[in-house]
């Protein structure tokens, strides 16, 4: 494991961003910045992160669409993706994950969990 | 006149039926009877002829003495003797008859006491003596001495006709006697002998004391012609010398007829002659019979004219009684054959007939629905009151119409003013009453919609069932039990349908008579509610956001750089920060999880598991929590093993998670016993703590949305929304199980019980 690993961090709130990235940066790991779709799969492209970090409602191209295209791009589809989101839906959790393996995202967080527990989960799935 | 007449018939019209009835027997058909009794004894009595009666009735009348005579005055005396056994009697007047056969000689004599005695002699020679005057004796005779009369070795062998006897000497009476007697049979038996004995004197005297102004009169002669008892007129009529002889043979008149051998006993037995009467006289005719045993002969002597003239009497007697019937009597009787026609009629017509057709034709008025229609019927008798009934009837049948009527308007106008849908369908899926809401809701336009049209328009599932209104009514029928049917999608819409069965209890049976069908249109309600939802699901998620950049900055700051902060109260007001961000996020949690719960969102799972274990879990989790406040926490376990059972183990963890947790928060002394049992059906989860409690007053409040306890909120988790029980009653349901507050006491404590259903395999 290298926690040394490029994350891409995607939303459109720069509050959510700098908590994330700070909280992320301080845990060891390399950490950019988009904040839309568009952004997003163009620094995939380049950067080719570890893992994605994409929150679902933006304005513009939002994370869902974003997570389509760069799946659908060759280059890009073997990325690690996980939906950060404040628009989980508590009552079915399991129904938001399989949303998200549905779009090649590994899992959906929701917004609002521990920073620590958010940093362990990073490590499972970039172990994975 | 008119006024007493009208006023008769009213009360006439008035009477009881059944006397009506009685009435027209006495004085219709009574009259009749005896009218036609009248008619037949007028027109027996001016019969005319001898009436004969039987011996028997003879006898038998003069043995009780009845015997008046009365008939006999009706009596035409025969001149000529034929057809009679012998009755002798004067014209006009008084008739004297000596009847050997009938009532003429027995009424007569009998009556005048001429009879000396008249006497039954039965066959075994019983005598009965029946005088008018002396009481009935009885004494024996021999009856072989009664044969020297002779009379009983009778020329008509067994049977003889009566005969006289004597004369002879009564010794005992001093009184010559002259007697008739009679044999009574009874068929071909002979029962004995009837007797009337004639004191001779009596009979001439009476003979002689015929009036000599009359021109008829009667003697009797010997056989060897002499009068025993005569009138000065015999001499004058048949030219005897009355100084020198009183013998009929000495008669001109016999000897230049050539008569004298009529006399003779060789001679007839009866017979007439014709006395050629003097100047200015007409004839006269002289009839005689023959009185063998008597030995002579009885004459009666009547001017032929008389005779004439009394036939022609006896003819105009009887053309004038035809005449009296016929003229007046014919008359009275049509005007009283019309009259009781006539009265027959008015009576039937106006007692019987008349209110009965008036009762039909009210019957029918109000068959045809005219409830005003009244029968006139005036009388006071059963009819009169079953008319009387009838109106008072009709009048609150009008009345109870009306109310039924009115009833029916505010109904039609209640039902047709619901916002509701609102349908009563018969047993065979009719609509009875349906109001324009329902049209509406189905918009139909201006076509009429059936049931099964209706039912057509639904949806053939709901959620994963099937569905089919038509069964559904067909259930209800069945079941007789209301169905509810909740959020049906009906194209745009959501309706919610109510199926009760309308049950008629009669004569103790319970009878589905039809259903009433209700529709809700919910769509609005929905809409709003899910609009609710939604504002609540997004605010709560516009929460997340800053409130996740909130704790999550706390959390750096106190987890991350722990060393740049040095001063512990700038590390106190983070702190503060970080729990009240945490809480925050929990009840923003628990509105979304509220929100999908009443939404029906959640997803159930059914899985089996040990509740031993899952509390265990929970109880291991909150056991650093517990000692945090120096609380106990204990689980007892019973000692048998305890089944499995059958909920969503993560949902029936959050349960004992929100309970428990809520018992930490409010002891702060003594501590927290869990215990599980089994209770049937179910494992109970008792969690017993013994903290501040709960007023009975606030107890039914408990499981709401949104309650406190003492003032405070009730705290789920250790954020606490206020919702953590509604939530957990709302999951335990969910599940098939409940959660309940078992008893609580303020300062004591409280105990909740958490039931859940044991898996059935």
């Amino acid at each position: 494991m290298n926690n040394q690993a490029l994350i891409l961090l995607v939303d459109d709130e720069p509050d959510v961003l700098n908590l994330y990235q700070t909280a992320l940066v301080q845990a060891g790991f390399q950490v950019i910045t988009a904040t839309n779709g568009a952004d997003a799969i163009e620094i995939v492209k380049q950067k080719h992160p570890a893992l994605i970090l994409m929150d679902v409602k933006m304005p513009g191209m939002d994370g869902v669409e974003a997570a389509v295209k760069i799946r659908e791009n060759p280059e890009t589809a073997s990325s690690k993706l996980v939906f950060l989101t404040a628009f989980s839906d508590p009552a079915r959790p399991e129904a938001d994950v399989k949303a998200a393996k549905e779009m090649g995202a590994l899992d959906f967080l929701k917004k609002g969990i521990s920073l620590s527990e958010l940093v362990e989960k990073i490590k499972q799935y970039l172990a994975a | 006149m008119f006024k007493i007449a009208k006023k008769l018939i009213d009360i006439i019209l008035n009477l009881k039926l059944r006397t009506k009835v009685i009435l027209f027997i006495l004085f219709i058909i009574v009259p009749i009877a005896v009218l036609a009794i009248f008619l037949f004894n007028y027109l027996t009595q001016t019969s005319i002829g001898v009436e004969e009666r039987s011996l028997d009735e003879i006898i038998s009348l003069i043995k009780q003495g009845l015997l008046d005579g009365v008939s006999a005055k009706a009596q035409i005396y025969d001149l000529t003797f034929k057809n009679m056994i012998i009755d002798i009697g004067a014209l006009k007047d008084d008739i004297i008859g000596v009847g050997f056969k009938g009532d003429l000689l027995t009424n007569y004599y009998y009556k005048h006491q001429i009879i000396s005695d008249v006497y039954f002699i039965d066959d075994s020679g019983l005598i009965s003596i029946v005088p008018s005057s002396e009481t009935l004796s009885q004494k024996k005779v021999d009856l072989t001495q009664i044969k020297e009369f002779s009379f009983l070795t009778s020329e008509t062998e067994n049977k003889f006709v009566g005969r006289w006897l004597g004369p002879y000497n009564d010794f005992k009476k001093q009184k010559e006697i002259i007697s008739y007697i009679l044999p009574v049979w009874k068929g071909n038996e002979f029962k004995g002998i009837v007797a009337f004995d004639l004191s001779v004197s009596s009979l001439f005297s009476e003979i002689v004391r015929v009036d000599p102004s009359r021109s008829s009169y009667v003697f009797i002669i010997k056989s060897n012609g002499e009068f025993i008892s005569s009138s000065e007129k015999i001499y004058d009529d048949l030219k005897i010398d009355k100084a020198k002889s009183s013998n009929i043979f000495d008669s001109q008149i016999i000897k230049d007829q050539g008569l004298s051998n009529l006399f003779t006993s060789a001679g007839g037995e009866e017979g007439t002659f014709t006395i050629e009467g003097k100047a200015g006289e007409s004839q006269k005719n002289a009839a005689f019979a023959n009185i063998p045993s008597f030995g002579g002969k009885l004459f009666v002597i009547s001017p032929l004219d008389e005779i004439i003239q009394l036939q022609k009497e006896k003819v105009q007697a009887i053309q004038q009684v035809v005449r009296t019937i016929g003229m007046s009597g014919l008359i009275y009787m049509i005007l009283l054959a019309v009259f009781i026609s006539f009265a027959s009629f008015l009576f039937l017509k106006k007692g019987l007939l008349g209110p009965i057709a008036l009762l039909e034709k009210g019957i029918k008025n109000i068959e045809s629905g005219n409830l005003d229609s009244k029968i006139e019927i005036k009388s006071k008798d059963e009819i009169g009151q079953l008319a009387d009934s009838f109106n008072s009837m009709t009048t609150k049948l009008a009345v109870s119409l009306r109310e039924l009527h009115e009833e029916e308007a505010r109904l039609v106008a209640s039902i047709n003013s619901l916002p509701l849908g609102f349908a009563i369908v018969d047993t065979k899926g009719v609509f009875a009453i349906a109001n324009p809401t329902l049209s509406n809701l189905f918009s139909s336009g201006s076509k009429t919609l059936s049931f099964s049209d209706i039912s057509a328009l639904f949806p053939d599932k709901i959620g994963d069932k099937k569905f089919n209104l038509d069964v559904e009514r067909e259930r209800v029928l069945r079941d007789k039990k209301t169905i509810e049917i909740k959020e049906i999608p009906l194209g745009d819409k959501f309706i919610h349908v109510f199926l009760s069965p309308i049950i008629f209890a009669h004569k103790g049976r319970e009878e589905v008579i039809g259903i009433v069908f209700l529709v809700e249109d919910i769509t609005e309600q929905k809409r709003l509610e899910e609009a609710k939802n939604s504002f609540v699901a997004i605010t709560a998620h516009q929460l997340r956001t800053p409130l996740t950049v909130v704790r999550g900055n706390a959390e750096l700051l106190l987890g991350m750089f722990p060393k740049r902060i040095t001063d512990p109260q700038i590390k106190a007001m983070i702190e503060a920060i970080e729990r009240s961000s945490v809480r925050l996020l929990g009840i923003v949690n628990d509105f979304l999880d509220l929100t999908a719960i009443e939404e029906h969102r959640i997803q159930i799972k059914n899985e089996r598991f040990n509740f031993v274990d899952a509390t265990n879990e929970v109880v291991n989790d909150f056991k650093a929590k517990a000692a945090e406040k120096s609380l106990s926490l204990q689980l007892s376990l019973p000692v048998e093993l305890l089944p499995e059972i059958i909920a969503d183990r993560n949902l029936a963890k959050e349960i004992i998670v929100n309970i428990l947790s809520n018992a930490i928060q409010y002891t702060e002394k003594g501590g927290i016993t869990l215990s599980l049992a089994k209770d049937d059906g179910f494992v109970e989860l008792s969690i017993k703590d013994t903290g501040i409690g709960i007023k009975a007053s606030e107890q039914k409040l408990l499981f709401q949305k949104f309650q406190t306890v003492g003032g405070r909120f009730m705290h789920s988790r250790e954020y606490g929304s206020g919702m953590g029980l509604y939530i957990s009653k709302l999951l335990a349901e969910l599940m098939n199980g409940t959660v309940n507050l078992k008893e609580s006491s303020p300062g004591v404590g409280s105990t909740f019980v958490i039931s859940l259903p044991i898996y059935v395999g």
